[in-house]
């Protein structure tokens, strides 16, 4: 045998495991993890992750407690004292992130564990004040996890990085069902690239969460369409989505006006009256009645007075505090944001080639929708309440095109309306983007292939088969280059990080874009022992609680929080609404900074010192 | 356009932009502004003492002040507006005008100043300006102050080193005030509701026009207190003008004309409604600051 032919037999066992969507999907999933894990070190603790490392802290000595003595912990007070901190907001990703530490987090600074003992000798015989401390030490988990091998905060952030890795996944399978590997690739990286999906990729948060188990729930639905199984898992799959955060309310009325649509639609091109059982089958039942099952079964908090404690997480959200947003140059604090907000925020941060390219796979799918003949091969059913569509839900169906525009476009299309709350920033849209990658991959799927036939549709004059697989795979860097251009040169400040044809961040700066919020970016300082020594330090956004997760693993250099008049130095997080925090600096410290954090040339962190 | 047509044509537009995509992240996505850059304009700009240097974009400002020399970098924020200054400065990056969203509302509607010269440091630009328009400053409520004499109607309000002072109702204190996000050098007077200052600056040197500014300080009281604030001028003890202002103003411009000369000025400001309204209610803290200035200016002969 030539050396050729065996270099060529050796070659065979790798193709043909790459030839596997399910292993590259996998491959995909881990190379996601790894470089979350690697990179998050980096991305300083949000402001909301300070609040959600402290409340996963006590859920999971809740858990810890569950596991010793169920039946106390199940106690209703008991359980109250866990999960009251942060009930605003759906325990499940806090839950996960409580029982990652458990298991994998480094035990905290040894200066913890000391200062509780302090605490301990200095409570006495008071068993008031004995029992204060030994809440302490249950919340503190001094003792660490069981397989210690990430920082607190890291392993806090694992299950948010590991629902980013799946639903890269899941996009790598769906893109390569819409149009093979190179479809595959652009959609889970149209998702991954995206500087702000990788930063929120990073955070113990619920962003990124959610938008996977948008894309899972949507999924999941496109197969319940034919098929009872996926139609009665469709309600745990929402119940788990509502648990993340509560944008998958939406997701049953959106689903079900999908329904509705597609069976509109069949009628006005066949003439074939929908039945009453497609329009309220199973999988819309699933979800209306298991679906809010598993999510208060995934809440501890709302097991007792339930009726009540929904109430007021409804009344929270519709009263939400204003947010500051700037916007071409204008703080917007009460509603409404211009309409054109999400709009231009997306195109402005997302690249322009992706988006274009979502228009495109947007615009075959809608064609596809309203002008193409529904499939009318025979069904080996007929439509029932259990397969309310049994031809319909293929990826590639008009069903799949009609769901995956009308997800991508709903937050955008909600963040538009005018009595919406100012939430803020991009982060409230990322559930669009999922469905953005898998129109990436129909635009692809459809450009691709209508100027490079297939082996069988070939003829002369068509490229030969080596450049037809070749080429599509070869363009990906010209399609994910900007992205990923984007998100490498802006770590560990992406959310500061605009895209190429808005000029970046100094472009966003001189269009009068946010410049980035929640006082993250400290992290490069937290080594920078000459110019801010210990002592009492103005620390501006930095929550307490990320100061409180730095100091657990030992990451804050002995920064006494204080204010403006008694600091000794001081940070500054620009935005616009932020001018008045600078006067005050000005003023304490005089004109002059003593350092100055930037994305290119625009600063993200202004450091004052005496 | 035939079936394949449309998508070759799309696909080719797909991968152009994608290429010019990459071309721009490789011009955008880099610091462009040197440190020697920074070290060169400062050099330069000590060389010019004593004339006023903008930065034409906010993401400058913070670098600049870092920078610059001292007496610069206090006066690159907090001018009233472009009318006293007869020549000035303004650093930009690179091509971009001078003339932005930052610097050409200083002008207030002047004639264009005349650019004179540009000064290129790396990716920094340093364009100079002269400013015809610009009136001879003949007085200004800032420096007039510190002899000032000051009283609400409880009495005379103490004074602390001539740049602020106590009322029993509140006080009044010389510092750079957020109006409309921006920093403003000004007299901030934070009195209760209702309460007037009487702000009395004795003889002082008028020219033709008496310029200034009334601002509401504070986005947070701006947003929580629809409060109007009320100014009179007194020249030589009679009310020359009386001006309303709302929050939604921004930095106002007040203007009147004078008789040149030697006059005997009082302020009186009176905010009709003083702290905030909160979600649980009214709150004396925080509450708004009116921010004032104004300058005499001699316009005419300019």
């Amino acid at each position: 045998m030539s050396e050729a032919a065996e270099e060529s037999r050796a070659r065979a066992p790798a193709r043909a495991v790459l030839r596997s969507p399910a292993l590259v999907a996998a491959l995909l999933a881990v190379l996601t993890l790894m470089t979350l894990l690697g990179s998050e070190a980096n991305v300083g603790y949000v402001r909301d992750e300070g609040i959600y490392f402290e409340a996963s802290r006590h859920y999971g000595a809740w858990l810890a407690r569950a596991a010793r003595e169920p039946g106390k912990a199940n106690e209703a007070k008991v359980r109250d004292r866990y999960f009251a901190i942060n009930h605003e907001h759906p325990a499940l990703m806090k839950l996960a992130g409580g029982a990652s530490a458990r298991l994998l987090a480094k035990p905290p600074d040894p200066a913890i564990a000391e200062a509780l003992e302090r605490e301990l000798a200095a409570a006495g015989k008071s068993k008031k004040a004995r029992r204060k401390v030994a809440w302490k030490r249950e919340l503190a988990a001094v003792e660490g996890g069981r397989i210690p091998i990430l920082r607190e905060g890291a392993a806090m952030r694992l299950p948010a990085m590991l629902m980013a890795a799946l639903a890269v996944a899941l996009l790598y399978l769906g893109g390569h069902r819409l149009g093979g590997t190179s479809a595959g690739l652009l959609a889970a990286g149209a998702f991954a690239l995206l500087p702000r999906v990788l930063f929120h990729a990073s955070l113990h948060a619920f962003d990124v969460p959610i938008a996977t188990m948008t894309l899972v729930v949507a999924l999941a639905w496109l197969r319940a369409l034919r098929d009872w199984r996926w139609g009665l898992a469709l309600g745990p799959l929402l119940g788990v989505a509502i648990a993340v955060k509560h944008n998958a309310l939406f997701l049953g009325p959106l689903l079900a006006a999908h329904l509705w649509l597609c069976l509109g639609l069949r009628w006005w091109k066949t003439g074939e009256r929908p039945r009453l059982a497609q329009i309220a089958p199973l999988p819309l039942w699933a979800m209306a009645v298991i679906g809010p099952l598993v999510a208060v079964a995934l809440w501890p908090w709302l097991w007792h007075d339930t009726f009540a404690r929904v109430a007021e997480y409804f009344a929270f959200h519709s009263e939400h505090s204003y947010y500051n947003m700037e916007f071409f140059g204008r703080n917007y604090n009460r509603p409404p944001l211009p309409v054109a907000y999400p709009w231009v925020m997306t195109w402005a941060t997302v690249p322009s080639v992706l988006l274009v390219l979502t228009a495109i796979g947007a615009g075959v799918v809608l064609r596809r929708a309203f002008t193409h003949e529904p499939d009318l091969r025979e069904p080996e059913t007929t439509p029932s309440w259990l397969r309310p569509l049994p031809t319909g839900g293929a990826l590639d169906s008009s069903e799949a095109g009609l769901l995956f525009v009308g997800l991508a476009a709903f937050p955008l299309v909600l963040i538009s309306l005018p009595n919406i709350p100012i939430f803020g920033g991009t982060k409230h849209w990322l559930t669009a983007y999922p469905f953005f990658a898998l129109l990436t991959a129909s635009a692809w799927s459809w450009l691709w292939s209508a100027v490079m036939p297939s082996p069988d549709e070939a003829d002369e004059a068509d490229p030969p088969k080596r450049w037809r697989a070749l080429a599509p795979a070869l363009s990906l860097l010209l399609v994910l280059g900007p992205s990923a251009w984007a998100s490498v040169h802006g770590h560990p400040f992406n959310l500061s990080q605009y895209a190429p044809l808005a000029g970046g961040a100094r472009g966003a700066a001189q269009l009068g874009l946010n410049r980035g919020y929640w006082g993250h970016a400290v992290v490069p300082l937290l080594d920078e022992g000459e110019t801010l020594p210990p002592g009492p330090v103005y620390v501006h956004d930095v929550h307490a609680l990320a100061i409180e997760q730095y100091r657990r693993e030992g990451r804050w250099p002995g920064w006494k929080r204080s204010g403006v008049s008694q600091a000794k130095a001081a940070l500054l997080f620009p935005e616009r609404h932020m001018v008045r925090d600078t006067v005050e600096l000005r003023e304490r410290f005089g004109p002059a900074p003593a350092m100055i954090l930037t994305l290119d040339d625009v600063p993200v962190t202004v450091v004052y010192t005496d | 356009m035939n079936a394949k047509r449309l998508p070759l044509v799309l696909l080719l537009a797909v991968l152009t932009l994608g290429l010019v995509e990459l071309v721009a992240s490789a011009l955008v996505y880099r610091e462009r502004v040197s440190d020697e850059d920074w070290e060169a304009a400062a050099a330069f700009v000590a060389e010019h003492p004593g004339e006023a240097v903008l930065v034409s974009e906010d993401w400058l400002a913070a670098r600049a002040a870092m920078e610059l020399p001292a007496e610069a970098a206090r006066a690159l924020e907090g001018l009233p507006d472009l009318r006293g200054q007869q020549r000035f400065w303004i650093l930009a990056p690179g091509r971009r005008s001078p003339w932005t969203a930052r610097t050409h509302p200083e002008l207030e509607g002047m004639a264009a100043p005349e650019a004179e010269a540009v000064h290129r440091f790396g990716a920094l630009r340093l364009h100079a300006f002269a400013n015809p328009s610009a009136g001879a400053e003949t007085f200004d409520l800032l420096d007039a102050l510190p002899d000032a004499a000051v009283a609400s109607p409880s009495g005379k309000c103490r004074s602390q080193s001539g740049l602020s002072w106590r009322c029993k109702e509140g006080g009044l204190r010389v510092r750079e005030v957020e109006v409309d996000y921006r920093p403003r050098r000004c007299l901030a007077v934070e009195l209760d509701s209702g309460v007037q200052a009487k702000v009395s600056l004795g003889a002082v040197e008028l020219g033709d026009r008496l310029r200034g500014h009334l601002g509401f300080g504070d986005f947070n009281a701006r947003l929580r207190n629809d409060g109007a604030a009320e100014l009179e001028l007194w020249i030589d003890g009679a009310l020359a003008a009386r001006w309303l202002f709302t929050d939604d103003q921004g930095w106002a411009a007040l203007a009147l004309a004078t008789e040149p000369g030697t006059h005997a000025l009082e302020l009186r400001v009176r905010l009709s409604a003083a702290g905030t309204w909160q979600r649980d209610g009214h709150r004396n803290s925080p509450t708004n600051a009116i921010c004032v200035e104004v300058r005499g200016l001699m316009e005419a002969t300019q």
